[in-house]
């Protein structure tokens, strides 16, 4: 038996709609957002769970509510799988920004690794922190099945270190749409990626919607 | 939009359930009838996407794999060498204990780092992403939206996605993991390859998902 991490990226807000930059701002899920847990929960609510760790967020602790309630499990909060913190781009669009910080917005496009939205956070920074989680899960479990809910440039800076990847290219390699649920297993010679980008938990109606 | 590439494992074979060595045309078993069952069902739930082409391995796994959605469809299945499995060369059939007994160096160097270490008298993975490329890059030319199908082999999809992704082609063994019939979509973008998702199965029964795989 090894170690199983379970990546699942929050439900859907009125942000993964609109594609408005949203790290820090606490928005809540929109209802068919609380419907993508509640699918979540009931498709996965048989694996034995050995812990969730979630994001301090809003909007993640409203996706992991379904199935911690139906099975009794606590959540762990932790800060380091926080969305990046967009600085003075929060709740911006990306033509704003891209009118109103030209060059750094460029610069951050084409290599979010060492670039970060003005006054907000690098991806390596969001690398170091979020592999301390990771390490963290590694120690205090050796087996059993791990569930990490957390957000979308979070969560594919984290299967880039884990896979290694570039940690700059984590926009242009990996797509994450809402409540999508990637797996790691922590095996002898390092993480084997077993699924990435998975919805199918999600009803049919749900699968359908636009949503970044 | 660009095109996007969906790389399907072909189905069940005899040797995917032992875990045998499995490669070159000398060696090509067809698919199990679960095997079929797993093409069946790829082309039940993929077959109204908008199909431009099929580039298909020339083994007979992949060959019968493609073939319901390829009739379904009404796509010509395009052949490439490019796309064939590893040549395990002199490990050809054999399980992988007796390969650690008959060849313990060589196995235990192509293990740790198969991107420069072949299969005794085989292929390394350095080769086989150069072939594969090609392909990728025909595809490329040729194709610039709508959805291409790709039926190849567990090591070359995995190397393949390696070289796509920017990881190290000598670690597609340990990073990625593929079991038959899994499908992974990636949309060539104008800033390179950005992957939908890799090694999905839900298109495959409960039953045909729980049969095991290597």
């Amino acid at each position: 038996m090894s170690l199983k991490i379970y990546f699942l990226r929050h439900g859907e807000t009125t942000s993964s709609q609109t594609g408005t930059y949203c790290g820090i701002l606490d928005i809540d899920l929109t209802p068919e957002g609380k419907q993508m847990a509640e699918d979540f929960a009931n498709v996965y609510k048989n694996i034995p769970w050995t812990a969730v760790f979630c994001s301090p967020l809003k909007r993640t602790i409203q996706t992991a509510k379904p199935l911690c309630d139906s099975l009794g499990i606590e959540l762990k909060i932790r800060e380091g799988l926080k969305e990046i913190t967009y600085g003075q781009w929060e709740g911006k669009t990306p033509e704003e920004v891209n009118s109103q910080y030209h060059d750094e917005y460029v610069r951050w496009l084409a290599d979010p690794g060492w670039n970060s939205p003005t006054g907000g956070e690098k991806g390596v920074d969001i690398s170091r922190r979020s592999s301390e989680v990771l390490e963290e899960i590694e120690q205090t479990y050796r087996t059993g099945n791990v569930l990490v809910v957390s957000h979308k440039s979070t969560i594919r800076i984290m299967l880039c270190y884990l896979l290694g990847i570039d940690v700059g290219r984590y926009r242009d390699r990996i797509g994450m749409p809402v409540a999508a649920v990637s797996i790691v297993k922590m095996a002898e010679h390092g993480p084997l990626l077993e699924i990435m980008g998975d919805r199918s938990h999600l009803r049919e109606e749900l699968l359908t919607r636009y949503g970044t | 939009m660009g095109v996007r590439l969906y790389f399907l494992r072909h189905g069940q074979t005899a040797y995917s359930i032992t875990g045998g060595y499995c490669g070159t045309p000398e060696n090509d078993p067809g698919l199990t009838p679960e095997g079929r069952e797993m093409a069946q069902a790829f082309a039940k739930v993929y077959q109204h996407l908008p199909w431009k082409a099929a580039f298909v391995s020339p083994l007979q796994r992949a060959i019968e794999t493609a073939k319901p959605l390829c009739q379904t469809v009404g796509l010509e299945m395009q052949i490439r060498e490019g796309l064939k499995e590893i040549a395990y060369g002199e490990w050809e059939g054999l399980h992988p204990k007796v390969v650690n007994q008959k060849f313990h160096d060589e196995y235990v160097l192509w293990l740790t780092n198969p991107a420069w270490n072949g299969p005794a008298g085989g292929e390394r993975a350095v080769d086989i992403a150069h072939r594969v490329s090609k392909v990728i890059e025909e595809i490329a030319q040729k194709y610039t939206d709508g959805c291409v199908l790709l039926v190849s082999h567990k090591a070359t999809i995995r190397i393949i996605l390696c070289e796509l992704l920017g990881i190290d082609v000598g670690r597609y063994r340990d990073r990625l993991d593929m079991p038959v019939a899994s499908l992974s979509i990636v949309e060539l973008t104008h800033r390179g390859p950005l992957f939908q998702a890799i090694a999905l199965r839900s298109h495959l029964s409960e039953y045909l998902r729980s049969l095991p795989s290597t």
